[in-house]
């Protein structure tokens, strides 16, 4: 079984794609968010989408991961259209995603966070062996979340209630969660939004761990060029709702027309 | 048919007063006010004390429908400053829960003061009776309350979409932060505009006085209407609010005729089918 | 510990009810049999605000419909069937529920849901009231407390001590129901729908299926409580399905805690103690309820049990717990919310 490598020679073309975004648009009322958007992301690629605010990145996040409804184009995910499937259909296909401002279930625990999300994989793929009125959670799940929980360092913190974590705590739980749903494909919405320097190489080391350890593909929208520049195979550069450019880190390092309208102004802003 | 055509206006007109006040604070401070059809009656209640048994004349009647008006809105701002600023920003549920509260403290309050006994107010002696418009004889009374609800109408929509102070009015509404940014003294208008819609819901209930029984449960009849009325113009919109009431009320009218003997299910119906199809009213949400 | 300690609490309660009528007059006993039905209403009703985070004004209508179905039945003389009824109604229930929430619950939420929840209890309760078949405005009186026979032999129900018993132990036999439900994994799953249903979405959980069918299964219970309060109240009328009914329990809940799982029961004892203490204090009534709910509100927004909660937590710890749920904040300033809540 072959695992992807992180290779940035490689293009999406050539490797068998996960994720194909055909033409795809939004619009809210009469703003323009998604200007026909194309991409291709192949299986166990890290593929990172750039662009200054307002650029429609997150929105494009948002219409991969079925959170708001496309007003045109297509979304194939593992060659199936997955166009007009709500977000709880893509998720049991195997998206697993994060958001920008970390969503846990703030008056929960953090090992009961990760528990229900465990039960809520486990009863869709049909392998559960808790009834469901089992008022305690079985053995095996208890188990399978601290195993998770110990990966991320939570270990330690997990009979705590999600509200009294701190930011960065809260991100890693947020992954947690979206790992125990054993998805396909890691999409993280600014994995380092709002994060203190060093917490910020946490991530970045835990997110570099995830896509050489597992099989996993890797999305992300990001702020922070050095952080994409350590990850990316390939990267995506968005301006104004458009596709600016796509390539390797090399490609889009040397394309003048980036320069010019992101790497110029992000410089300037740091 | 015509009969039936000014019984259909005269609710939806009735209605429409009841329910202005309604939405306006829903458009302010996004609060549904259970209270409401408490206040109403409240406004009833102060209206019969000051005209007696009988009204002795239009003007008598609407003088004190006005200083009714003025007391409710009086009230209103105390239970604004007391209760609605305190849970604006809460769970929704919970500022349900405080109007309902505030209304249980109305209807207590009105059955300490004025005790359980029914009691009625005849209409002034120049509304007591009729005219024939052709060969349908139309009660002066029913004139009367479809003129109210229209004056009402005008009034209100020149105040807020012509005037400037309307227009400072939706400005607070839609974005107070912006509008307090821009030097605008939000805190009194807010205030002026709260204490007006509790006013609208007094006078409502001064101005349908006659004709109706009160009893301490008077505000919940009406309430109920008003609730369906303003979320099918969408909540906040008085324009919505009046078409809703129209729309109402014909629909009634229709209720009466087809199916004489399950009166009133039909406007429930209708609001339950409109609402499914369209989930946000005549003209959308928010707007004032 | 405070878990041991609710439990206790919970046994002993019940073994009170269940002794009532031995130690108070029959009116008393009454009364406790109403509230506990009420409390079996507010604690079904809070599976769907508490656990879910939907709040249903309409659910007068299905405690109604499941009073309407048994007094209709027993006058029809199907007495010795009287615990089917009891399921015929809780289904019945669960039958309506479900239409209606099939079709709410996919297109409204918050405020609209609220209201159309609301106008659907109306339009039942407009057509049982002209409505002759069955009394119209004056209900169905004279609906005979049942006795029956099952193998074991004859069961006499009649008396107003007897119905008691078998009040409390079907009402604990509902709760125990919903307390299973509530705690199980669906339970659970509900909880994280109500605290962020995106993020639950993304777990792959199908956010509209649960909450149809935590909306149907609260149904079957109210309409259960109702199937329950007809024998006992002897008589059924439209207005069990008001709007004051449908409120009653989401005040029970509120004044009990919407978090804790036995919050509505106590609201809902709590409740009647207050209306039974000022029964002859007309007027006062409704002022001292209204005022201990605003306070409730106000203060204290996670309910007497949250209060209690508090309580337990500072003790333990020396500290207060962190507030949960809702913030009551003063709002100095009176525009900002509104940017806020568009």
């Amino acid at each position: 079984m072959p695992v992807a490598s992180a290779n940035p020679l490689r293009s999406g073309s050539d490797a068998m794609s996960i994720i194909k975004l055909t033409n795809l648009e939004k619009s809210y009322g009469a703003l323009k968010v998604l200007r026909g958007i194309d991409a291709e992301i192949g299986e166990g690629e890290t593929f990172a989408i750039i662009g200054p605010n307002g650029a429609g990145k997150t929105t494009l996040f948002k219409v991969m991961t079925g959170e708001v409804p496309s007003n045109g184009g297509r979304v194939e995910f593992d060659g199936k259209d997955v166009t007009h499937d709500p977000a709880y259909r893509r998720a049991r296909a195997g998206m697993g995603r994060t958001f920008q401002v970390a969503r846990v279930f703030l008056e929960l625990t953090v090992i009961e966070n990760v528990i229900i999300a465990i039960e809520a994989r486990r009863k869709n793929t049909g392998d559960s062996d808790d009834a469901w009125y089992a008022v305690v959670s079985s053995r095996s799940v208890v188990d399978e979340a601290r195993q998770l929980l110990a990966n991320l360092d939570l270990e330690l913190k997990r009979n705590t209630e999600a509200s009294i974590l701190s930011h960065g705590d809260k991100k890693r739980l947020e992954l947690a969660i979206t790992l125990a749903g054993r998805p396909r494909i890691l999409m993280l919405d600014e994995p380092t939004a709002g994060m203190s320097p060093s917490d910020r190489i946490g991530v970045v080391d835990l997110i570099r761990r995830l896509r050489d350890e597992s099989r996993l593909t890797i999305v992300m929208t990001e702020h922070d060029m050095s952080v994409i520049f350590g990850l990316a195979d390939r990267i995506m550069v968005m301006n104004q709702g458009a596709r600016l450019a796509i390539g390797s880190i090399d490609e889009i390092r040397s394309s003048q027309v980036v320069r010019d309208v992101y790497l110029g102004k992000e410089s300037q802003h740091d | 048919m015509l009969f039936i055509l000014i019984n259909s206006l005269t609710m939806a007109m009735a209605v429409f007063l009841v329910a202005a006040g309604l939405t306006l604070i829903y458009g302010i401070m996004r609060i549904l006010n259970f209270a409401h059809g408490a206040f109403f009656m409240i406004g009833a209640y102060l209206t019969s004390t000051m005209v007696g048994q009988a009204a002795g004349s239009v003007l008598m009647l609407v003088a004190a429908a006005l200083a009714a008006a003025v007391l409710v809105g009086i009230l209103g701002l105390a239970v604004q400053r007391l209760v609605l600023r305190r849970v604006m920003n809460a769970d929704e549920h919970y500022m349900l829960i405080a109007t309902f509260a505030v209304m249980l403290i109305c209807v207590g309050s009105v059955k300490l003061i004025w005790g359980l006994d029914f009691f009625s107010v005849d209409p002034p002696p120049a509304l007591s009776g009729g005219v024939l418009l052709g060969t349908v004889f139309v009660p002066s009374f029913s004139l009367f309350v479809i003129a109210s609800g229209v004056l009402v109408f005008i009034l209100l929509d020149l105040l807020l979409q012509r005037s400037w102070s309307g227009k400072m009015l939706t400005a607070v509404a839609r974005d107070g932060w912006m509008a307090e940014l821009m030097g605008l003294n939000t805190s009194a208008w807010i205030m002026l505009a709260i204490g007006g819609s509790f006013a609208l819901a007094g006078l409502a209930g001064g101005l349908l006085l006659p004709n109706q029984t009160l009893t301490p449960v008077l505000g919940d009849s009406f309430l109920l209407l008003a609730f369906v009325t303003i979320v099918m113009g969408g909540l906040g919109s008085v324009r919505g609010a009046f078409i809703a009431a129209l729309v109402l009320g014909l629909i009634d009218g229709l209720n009466m005729i087809v199916m004489p003997q399950f009166p009133g299910v039909a406007i429930y119906v209708g609001m339950i089918a409109f609402l499914l199809l369209n989930p946000n009213g005549f003209l959308g949400e928010g707007r004032l | 510990m405070s878990r041991y300690i609710t439990y206790c609490l919970v046994a002993l309660s019940g073994v009170l009810l269940l002794l009532l009528p031995l130690l108070v007059n029959p009116g008393l006993v009454h009364l406790a049999g109403v509230t506990l039905v009420m409390g079996v209403f507010a604690v079904a009703w809070n599976l769907l605000f508490g656990y879910a985070g939907l709040a249903s004004f309409g659910s007068g209508g299905l405690f109604s419909l499941g009073a309407y179905v048994m007094a209709i039945s027993l006058r029809a003389g199907y007495e010795q069937s009287f615990l089917l009824l009891i399921v015929l109604a809780m289904v019945t229930g669960g039958i309506v529920a479900f239409l209606v929430g099939a079709v709410a619950l996919r297109r409204s939420s918050g405020i609209y849901l609220a209201i159309l929840t609301l106008a659907m209890a109306e339009v039942l309760r407009q057509i049982l009231m002209r409505w002759h078949w069955i009394g119209a405005e004056d209900g169905l009186p004279n609906i005979v407390r049942p006795h029956f026979s099952y193998g074991l032999g004859l069961i006499d129900l009649s008396s107003g001590a007897r119905y008691h018993v078998f009040l409390c132990l079907a009402c604990g036999l509902l709760i125990a129901a919903i307390w299973w439900i509530a705690h199980g994994r669906f339970g659970r799953t509900l909880r994280a729908i109500r605290l962020d249903p995106e993020r639950a979405a993304f777990m792959g959980v199908n956010t509209y299926g649960y909450k149809l069918a935590a909306f149907t299964l609260s149904g079957v219970f109210v309409a259960g409580a109702g199937a329950l309060y007809a024998p006992l109240a002897q008589i059924v009328t439209p207005d069990l399905g008001n709007m004051l009914r449908s409120t009653q329990p989401i005040l029970f809940t509120l004044l009990g805690g919407a978090s804790s799982f036995w919050g509505p029961l106590i609201g809902g004892f709590l409740f009647s103690a207050i209306e039974y203490g000022t029964r002859t204090l007309v007027g006062l009534q409704e002022i001292i309820t209204g005022v201990i709910l605003l306070a409730v509100v106000l203060i204290f927004p996670t309910g007497i049990s949250g209060a209690f909660r508090k309580l337990f937590a500072s003790l333990e710890q020396g500290e207060p717990a962190p507030a949960r749920k809702v913030e009551v904040s003063d709002a100095g300033r009176l525009g900002k919310p509104l940017t806020q809540r568009v």
